[in-house]
């Protein structure tokens, strides 16, 4: 009786285990496969949210900046002067004209081996007359200047590369590049839009 | 050998017939099939989830910069779109390019306030422009 009933063979064990495997390492795959998709969705999308911040706030502090006051310094800081008060009041002279009252500056900021973009404001000089030009500003805008510049910081995007300003025409172009490093793998975002400063 | 050998064992279970394992290697292949189907809408569901997405924050950012520019301005700003903004996605240094039509419109114009509509359109995807509106009142 029990020689009848002698279970399986080595061969049907073997195949069954080999498809066990097989199936186990699929599954494996597919979650590997779907939580690397995850993290690569999720590493783009903050990279795309920070982006478009930025790009958004550069562009409405362009729009109230004049376009040959814009002083770019290797595509690593971005200099203009706003029409507005440290508290963001607009500012107007009794007789119509702006009143050029700071200086907004974006740039690199690296702390601990991460890269942010910055922005921050400073006064400018009141007795500077008329929209002022990159070279008249007070203070001048070098960038050992606001590297010192501690008050009112904002971090804007993480993962900054550059920041480039060009002009073309009445318009001018912006494009801000920003890029992240996630379990190996290299993200980057590049963004270009036009910009008018109007004043 | 007797009755009860391994030979004759052997010979008395006849395994699967070739219909059995043809049927077998149909639905396995079934399986397969469905699951890869399964995989490539879903990719392309969360491609379109990501534009779908980016075009509403996008438009939702632009609409924040209009408001910004205040009663007056707005005009201005409004006169100066559209706007072109180019997307550069790249991972591994791949990269894939997108381009954005961004649109600000004012509806309906009064001493006192401006309906404003953005709009984002997307050249890709086949997706309908997408458009918010708000109204801007003034204030003295």
């Amino acid at each position: 009786m029990m020689r009848r009933n002698s279970g399986r063979t080595l061969l049907e064990v073997l195949i069954s285990m080999s498809l066990i495997l097989f199936l186990t390492g699929s599954v494996a795959l597919v979650l590997r496969l779907s939580r690397e998709r995850m993290e690569r969705m999720e590493t783009q999308l903050r990279l795309e949210e920070s982006g478009t911040i930025a790009m958004s706030m550069l562009v409405r502090d362009l729009a109230e900046s004049r376009q040959s006051s814009v002083l770019s310094v290797d595509d690593q800081l971005l200099v203009f002067p706003v029409p507005r008060d440290l508290a963001g009041q607009f500012l107007v002279e009794p007789d119509g004209r702006l009143r050029w009252s700071i200086l907004v500056g974006y740039r690199k900021y690296e702390p601990e081996g991460r890269s942010y973009l910055i922005r921050q404001v400073a006064d400018i000089d009141d007795s500077v007359e008329g929209p002022p030009e990159p070279q008249t500003m007070s203070p001048i805008p070098d960038p050992a200047y606001w590297e010192t510049q501690g008050s009112r910081t904002r971090k804007v995007a993480e993962g900054f590369q550059s920041l480039k300003f060009s002009n073309d025409g009445k318009k001018s172009i912006l494009e801000l590049y920003l890029s992240l490093e996630n379990h190996n793998r290299q993200y980057g975002l590049h963004l270009k839009s036009g910009v008018y400063p109007r004043n | 050998m007797g009755p009860g050998s391994r030979g004759q064992q052997l010979k008395g279970r006849g395994g699967f017939s070739l219909l059995e394992a043809i049927l077998g290697a149909f639905l396995v292949s079934i399986a397969f099939g469905g699951f890869a189907a399964a995989w490539i809408l879903q990719e392309q569901a969360m491609k379109k989830y990501r534009n779908h997405n980016f075009v509403h924050f996008l438009a939702q950012q632009e609409m924040e910069t209009a408001l910004a520019q205040g009663f007056s301005g707005v005009t201005w700003y409004a006169a100066s779109n559209p706007r072109t903004l180019e997307v550069i996605r790249e991972i591994d240094h791949q990269s894939s390019t997108q381009t954005f039509d961004v649109a600000v419109t004012i509806l309906n114009e009064t001493d006192l306030s401006k309906d404003i509509k953005v709009t984002v359109d997307n050249d890709q995807d086949n997706l309908p422009p997408f458009s918010v509106e708000s109204t801007l009142f003034f204030t003295s």
